[in-house]
């Protein structure tokens, strides 16, 4: 019998039905999560996807009985999955294919909503003042690092400095405007 | 309030719940689209090779190897024997993808206009891994247990992985057409693509992989694997795989 005030990822251990539960719980707020910090809806549909699909898989592993411990434990594997994203540009999705989970679409009603309830109109316009605000150095930097997709060793040539300096700028720069949208990304419930 | 309606949160709501209520042993492990298509499809293949593999597991011994499904020529790369694996050994000249170099006993398996599928064997925490690797700058990465892929391999002799796209920016190449990927018996010498309306797509001399590049503004129908005698080993639906809505952006697809 499941214990009064027990998280519905403990239930799960047990039922794995109460997981759906668990899902409506945190679901929308994951996505937005990983909206925001991707600003790209089907990397952040993927990974919300991945994160759910881990969290299944490895929901005995849980060690925690509330609900703030269970959103904690998703938010540790949805960190994970977001530093692997950033690191390799790729969503995993290993955990979905084992269990054959199908991805469904993004509909153009969902993208609306969703960059709504992101607030990605607001973090754009933070972002572009963020943006303007750097170095004329760090501006071109990140150009053609994140922009242009160009490897650190072409940056370094277009911009005529070492690969290492290439790679601060481009390091500073994203730092600034991390702290640009940290206004927003704290209003989160983010464990 | 009410809480705003996400349909594709609806949606996936609705497949976790599926795979919750699943018992865990009967869990389908298939690669949602393509994958789960062809494995639906079991079909003509001889049936004194299903014989023969029904009794086999991964670990066939080289000999039973000869007679061979999809599983039996990972069967020998797990079991150290190169000869049996398909594709060819990774060499220092292979430029592969950043996003597929971490670890593991990494083979070629298939090669066409630049797009390239890897295959790796990873020994994982606590079970051996397969892995394979769809595409070039951007990709994707399809990976179970070899006990998992020898699952959906056995009685196969070809299997779609899946569509890769050319690249970030460009999902077809300038023809309209984008690649498509998967893993053969060693047996099968030659694969046609057949759409629904149209020429089919040949290619021969295939060695237990393919990348077929495929139109995008054709719906595909099936994939047949032929042996040496031309022969057909199995007819593969593909018609799940359906690219016509990406011609809708892409400027190299001719009009239909």
């Amino acid at each position: 019998m499941a214990d009064r005030g027990e998280s519905n990822l403990r239930k799960a251990t047990r039922e794995p039905s109460a997981f759906a539960a668990f899902y409506a719980e945190h679901s929308l707020q994951l996505l937005l999560f990983f909206t925001r910090r991707t600003f790209d809806i089907e990397v952040a549909r993927d990974l919300t996807a991945e994160t759910f699909a881990q969290a299944f898989e490895h929901r005995r592993r849980f060690r925690g009985s509330t609900d703030e411990e269970a959103a904690g434990w998703l938010y540790g594997i949805a960190r994970h999955q977001l530093g692997r994203y950033a690191r390799t540009g790729k969503s995993e999705r290993t955990a979905l294919t084992r269990l054959g989970i199908q991805l469904p679409s993004v509909s153009g009603e969902d993208y609306e909503r969703i960059v709504e309830l992101a607030g990605l109109a607001d973090m754009r316009d933070r972002m572009v003042t963020a943006f303007s605000g750097l170095s004329e150095d760090q501006r071109d930097a990140l150009r053609l690092r994140v922009i242009d997709e160009r490897p650190y060793p072409d940056v370094a040539a277009a911009l005529g400095v070492s690969e290492q300096t290439a790679r601060a700028r481009v390091s500073r720069g994203l730092r600034r405007l991390a702290d640009a949208i940290e206004m927003t990304t704290t209003q989160e419930v983010a464990p | 309030m009410t809480e705003p309606r996400i349909q594709l949160l609806d949606d996936l709501g609705a497949e976790f719940a599926r795979v919750a209520a699943t018992p865990e042993r009967a869990r389908s492990r298939f690669w949602p689209e393509a994958l789960s298509a062809s494995s639906r499809s079991v079909l003509a293949i001889g049936l004194s090779v299903l014989a023969l593999v029904a009794a086999g597991a991964f670990a066939v011994p080289p000999t039973r190897a000869a007679i061979e499904d999809i599983a039996s020529s990972f069967a020998g790369w797990i079991a150290g024997d190169e000869e049996q694996a398909p594709g060819r050994a990774r060499r220092p000249e292979d430029d592969v993808p950043y996003w597929f170099r971490a670890g593991g006993n990494t083979r070629v398996v298939a090669k066409a206009d630049g797009v390239v599928l890897y295959a790796r064997f990873v020994q994982s925490e606590d079970r051996p891994q397969i892995e394979f690797g769809l595409g070039e700058d951007l990709g994707v990465i399809v990976g179970d247990s070899a006990e998992g892929w020898r699952r959906r391999f056995e009685q196969h002799a070809v299997v779609v992985l899946g569509p890769a796209l050319f690249g970030p920016q460009d999902q077809l190449d300038d023809r309209g057409r984008f690649p498509l990927l998967g893993v053969t018996a060693r047996s099968v010498k030659r694969l046609e693509l057949r759409y629904m309306d149209g020429p089919s797509l040949i290619q021969r001399h295939v060695d237990g992989g393919f990348v077929l590049i495929a139109d995008a503004w054709r719906k595909p129908r099936d994939l047949v694997a032929y042996d040496a005698a031309g022969r057909v080993l199995e007819r593969s639906d593909v018609n799940g795989i359906d690219m016509r809505y990406v011609c809708d952006k892409e400027p190299g697809c001719p009009s239909r």
